[in-house]
């Protein structure tokens, strides 16, 4: 039978991934498919969180649906910004745009 | 006068005084420096009368003022003056002035420097004047930064590295300081910052001799004491005139008055039994001092590290735990700041002149401008400790303390502090010898004497050296109600209980 | 009708899309500079409108309307105003969209509301909606390159924060089945000793330092805050810092109080890390942007030490510190403005000789580093002191004794720029103007420096007042 556990282990590994993800990848585009996995991952948990413990509140579920709304809005902003670098460097590879270094 | 705040007055006349120049455009220098004229010498006058309305039996302090709005956090807006700030107030507000005087020909930005030796007059002041210790820390801090520009903007070569390295050891010193307040604040119940307040709490000795170590960590540095005086010859040498005037004359008390109106009371028990460890590195300051002194051929750091040397027998003096050594460091305190503003004062009208401050350069002014060279001379035997003159009646009264004190080591400490009195001596006449007396060079031909001006912002101090030589009660009877009083509330405090 | 006390809110969200919408239709763009500074006045009075704000409607249980989120509101708002008024000579130069006043105004409204959130979805939206208007902003000259490359990687930092932060607010959901803070605090003790409430307590501190800009998590601001357009580095380094501290205290002092063996011993470790490494790092800064983001990165530093002091008194210290840097480093980022406008430079050594190029902006420029730097008679001095104290009353005096280490090092490189400014002689003597806009917000933070720094009672009062019933032991 699957539990709440299962649920959440899968939560816990699809977070990982998307964190290696998103620190290891060059590419801008696969950081951001990176970044969606993450918040993927905590929407899940929050659902199953909402099933298993709250199942007449449903408050997770409300959560997660502003969590995937912001995310998007978070992906979009960030797609134009990589467009307007895009347009003037003619890269969206992210250790070619280096112009700031401390 | 009842309810004039008076000490109020004194302590913000020069910050009005830096408003005013700070609204008059860059270009009106005479109206600058006759604002700062005035507002100096108002302050001086107000002091004056303070002086004449003190009453100099009374051991207490006098003169309180309170703010009756609260400022928040515990701190308190409060002043009041006894017979150890007093003289210092005086001080502060005469050697201001002189220095205004002294100053009166600069050309390089007059607006800034005026408007920074108020301010830092007020600082001065602030810190003499306060009875709360985070005004007290406020005001201590407040002195900093216009020094920093003093030596920095108007300094000679070395300025900034001198005006740096001022900065960055006081600073260290106070910030440590802070924490030995904040301590204090913390441990006293009802948590107050009130010094009057917790000279009346009794602290335990261990967290007594903790705190008074980050205390002393901030005033040593101040006094200097050894091993903290390395930034004192280049800040002295580098500062413009008025700059080390006020460094050497008042500054630096500020550190030995810490000790005393802040470590003594207090901290009883810790100062007791730290005094015979403040009177080694003071003895080391006397001799040590005197030696580098002697060897220096830059006659502005060869008076610079005179005063590491004097500034010894303040701290010895006051570690003696005796009642003519407390009279004798405050004395000596008032003393150096006299003598050695005017050794200052005499350095920046040499250098004005030959534009070296080098000895052997220098020689046979004495035929050439025999009033400058008589002044010189004057205020070489003052330092040098002649009697008859006030350099004497201080050292003499620090040696005598620090020669009865309780410990048998103090009478050995004394007898080789004699060796600095012996060097001291020689120093100062070997440079009589070679600049005064001699052959002049033919570089100086072209020298001219002072002028009224420059014998006037020196009468003064000649005359107080004079006097104060002569009958030195007109300051010890300020001190000796006071300084007997808290020592004698120390010692039953220590041995008593 | 507890709708009626985010009067506030809704003017400025109001105004936001007006603004963003007109933008579309006019041509003529220079009164959206009144228009978003109307809306803030408008804001500011509605917020001293006494509506009851007792009613037991939703978005009251979402949000606190509590005394605090009224402090923090009024500084927002008195912020985003300063920053509107210093953005001007930014805007004149710049290929300028008026968007940007739009922008501001929602980044207030996210600080704002997230300054009073009181539940973990609403704290998480305004959070985001904060967050999303600063990437925007941050990427916002168009041309620069720097400044969409801070833009993004802003974004990306930004992002994985959050996500790690919503993790640890999961975490937290699901182990008590609620979302408020009030009843997260009463269902809590039961299973506080649960791994996974380890797991998420380790999340938020690293979501919130993020936000907040501690050591470890602090290596976006020195990027971002150089690559952004000088107003909104320094509308981040106040606003968006103040509400991630508020949101802190709220749920660590709030929600999270009963595991306080757990989460304060890692408040005095990062306050430690914060101020050495930032103000070390700081000392060898040619930018004066990059320097001033490592000493924001130094002052929270500061802040943070006033909530690891666990007392009433710590966190009026906070909120006191959080007060006096807006205004000072407001003074600082608004100089630095005029200045870079002008000359186009933001190298510290071209500040060379500014005192004889424009006394009030050196003036200006001053005082704002020594308050930074806590020199007394500036406000500076007494948020330390109220610091210092409040940790000290704790007996941290270890603690005490590093921040005073890190104050005398960071007056260092603060007088380094004032050096700069008076003592070397000027490369060009071409004097620098100060348009009206700029010219009234340095006198009014440095007004405010001097008010906080001179008579700082009445506020350390009312400050009192606020905080006393917050702290729940």
């Amino acid at each position: 039978m699957i539990t709440l556990n299962h649920f959440l282990t899968l939560g816990a590994i699809l977070f990982c991934i998307g964190l290696f993800g998103a620190l290891s990848k060059r590419n801008i585009i696969a950081i951001m498919m990176f970044l969606e996995l993450m918040t993927n991952a905590v929407n899940l948990s929050l659902i199953s969180f909402s099933k298993y413990i709250t199942p007449i509140t449903i408050r997770g579920q409300i959560f997660a649906i502003f969590v995937m709304v912001v995310t998007a809005a978070e992906i979009g902003l960030g797609l134009a910004i990589v467009l307007c670098i895009y347009r003037s460097r003619e890269t969206t590879q992210i250790d070619e745009v280096n112009l700031l270094k401390w | 006068m009842q309810g004039f705040p008076i000490l109020s007055f004194i302590v913000f006349t020069p910050l009005i005084g830096t408003l005013l120049i700070l609204l008059i455009p860059k270009t009106e220098k005479q109206s600058i420096k006759t604002i700062a004229l005035f507002a100096a010498a108002i302050t001086l006058l107000l002091s004056l009368m303070l002086y004449f309305q003190f009453d100099k039996s009374n051991p207490k302090i006098q003169f309180i003022e309170k703010s009756p709005f609260s400022v928040g956090l515990g701190i308190e807006y409060h002043l009041g003056v006894d017979g150890i700030s007093l003289p210092m107030i005086l001080l502060t507000a005469l050697l201001t002035l002189l220095a205004i005087g002294a100053s009166w020909n600069l050309e390089n930005r007059p607006k800034g420097f005026f408007a920074f030796l108020l301010l830092l007059e007020t600082g001065m002041l602030g810190v003499f004047a306060s009875l709360d210790l985070v005004l007290f820390y406020v005001f201590w801090e407040m002195g900093l930064v216009p020094m920093y520009f003093l030596i920095s903007i108007w300094g000679y070569e070395r300025r900034e590295y001198a005006a740096i390295k001022f900065f960055i050891y006081t600073l260290t010193g106070s910030v440590v300081m802070l924490l030995g307040i904040l301590a204090l604040y913390f441990y006293s119940s009802p948590n107050t910052f009130n010094i009057a307040t917790l000279t009346k709490s009794h602290f335990p000795p261990l967290f007594q001799e903790i705190v008074f170590i980050a205390l002393s960590f901030g005033f040593a540095i101040k006094v200097p004491l050894f091993p903290f005086h390395t930034w004192l010859p280049d800040a002295h040498v580098e500062a413009p005139t008025a700059g080390s005037v006020l460094l050497a004359g008042i500054l630096l008390k500020m550190g030995a008055y810490g000790f005393m109106r802040i470590s003594l009371p207090i901290l009883p028990h810790a100062f007791y039994k730290f005094a015979p460890l403040i009177a080694i590195p003071a003895l080391i300051n006397i001799v040590y001092g005197a030696f580098v002194a002697m060897a220096q051929t830059d006659l502005k750091k060869m008076v610079a590290y005179s005063s590491v040397s004097h500034m010894g027998f303040v701290m010895l003096g006051m570690a003696a735990l005796t009642s003519a050594g407390i009279n004798g460091a405050v004395l000596q305190m008032f003393n150096h700041g006299v003598i050695t503003g005017m050794l200052f004062l005499l350095v920046g009208l040499i250098y004005e002149r030959t534009h070296t401050r080098e000895i052997p350069k220098m020689g046979g002014l004495f035929s050439k401008v025999p009033i400058l060279a008589g002044i010189i001379s004057f205020g070489a035997f003052a330092s040098m400790g002649l009697p008859g003159l006030s350099g004497f009646t201080g050292e003499f009264l620090c040696m005598i303390g620090s020669f009865t004190g309780e410990l048998p080591m103090y009478k050995v400490i004394t007898s080789i502090a004699t060796i600095g009195l012996v060097i001291t001596a020689t120093y100062f006449l070997r440079m009589l010898q070679r600049v005064v007396l001699g052959v002049l060079p033919s570089s100086l031909e072209k020298m001219v004497d002072l002028n009224g001006r420059e014998v006037a912002y020196l009468v003064p101090l000649i005359f107080l050296i004079i006097v104060i030589g002569a009958y030195p009660a007109t300051i010890i009877n300020l001190i000796n109600p006071a300084s007997s009083m808290w020592l004698n509330i120390m010692k039953t405090r220590v041995l008593g209980g | 009708m507890g709708y009626l006390s985010f009067l506030p809110e809704m003017v400025i969200l109001a105004f936001a899309c007006i603004i963003l919408i007109l933008d579309l239709f006019s041509s003529k763009k220079n009164y959206f500079f009144s228009l978003a500074l109307i809306a803030l006045v408008l804001a500011l009075v509605t917020i001293f409108l006494p509506f009851s704000s007792n009613s037991n409607s939703l978005i009251t249980q979402m949000f606190f309307r509590d005394s605090m989120a009224k402090f923090f509101r009024v500084t927002f708002i008195v912020a985003a105003s300063l920053i509107i008024l210093i953005s001007n000579d930014w805007a004149r130069k710049s290929n300028f969209r008026s968007e940007y006043y739009s922008f501001i105004l929602f980044a207030t409204l996210g600080i704002m509301l997230m300054a009073s959130a009181g539940e973990l979805v609403s704290m998480y939206i305004s959070l985001e909606l904060t967050s999303l208007s600063f990437y925007a902003l941050v990427a916002f000259s168009k041309g620069d390159l720097k400044s969409s490359e801070a833009g993004l990687k802003y974004l990306i930092l930004g992002v994985i924060s959050s996500d790690v932060l919503l993790f640890g607010l999961a975490l937290i959901y699901g182990l008590t089945g609620a979302t408020r803070f009030s009843e997260i605090a009463s269902i809590l003790p039961r299973t506080f000793s649960e791994p996974a409430f380890l797991l998420s307590l380790i999340f938020l501190v690293a979501g919130f330092g993020f936000k907040i800009a501690l050591v470890p998590f602090h290596m976006w601001v020195p990027d971002a805050y150089e690559g952004a357009p000088t107003p909104v580095a320094a509308f981040m380094s106040v606003g968006s810092k103040a509400a991630a501290f508020a949101i802190t205290i709220r749920i660590f002092l709030g929600a999270l109080a009963v595991a306080q063996n757990f989460w304060s011993i890692l408040l005095p470790l990062l306050a430690v890390l914060s101020m050495t490494l930032g103000n070390l790092v700081a000392l060898v800064q040619t930018n004066i942007k990059r320097m001033l983001a490592y000493s924001s990165i130094a002052q929270a530093g500061y802040v943070l030490m006033g909530i690891a002091a666990l007392s009433a008194f710590g966190i009026s210290g906070t909120l006191y510190y959080l007060l006096a840097y807006t205004f000072t480093n407001i003074c600082a980022f608004a100089a630095v403005t005029v200045f870079a406008s002008q000359t186009g430079s933001e190298e510290i050594k071209d500040f060379a000789g500014l005192s004889q190029r424009s006394p009030t902006l050196a003036l200006a420029l001053t005082i704002s580093l020594l308050s930074l730097a806590g020199m007394p008679l500036f406000a500076g001095f007494v948020a330390k002191f109220y610091i210092f104290a409040s940790v000290a009353l704790q007996k941290l005096y270890w603690l005490v004794a590093v921040a005073l280490i890190n104050t005398a090092i960071s007056l260092y490189y603060y007088l380094m720029v004032v050096k700069q400014i008076y003592i070397v002689p000027p490369v060009s003597k071409e004097p620098i103007l100060i348009s009206l806009p700029s010219r009234v917000a340095l006198q009014l933070t440095v007004f405010g420096i001097l008010l906080l720094g001179i008579y700082p009672g009445p506020f350390i009062k009312t400050i009192g007042a606020i905080t006393k019933n917050l702290f729940i032991t």
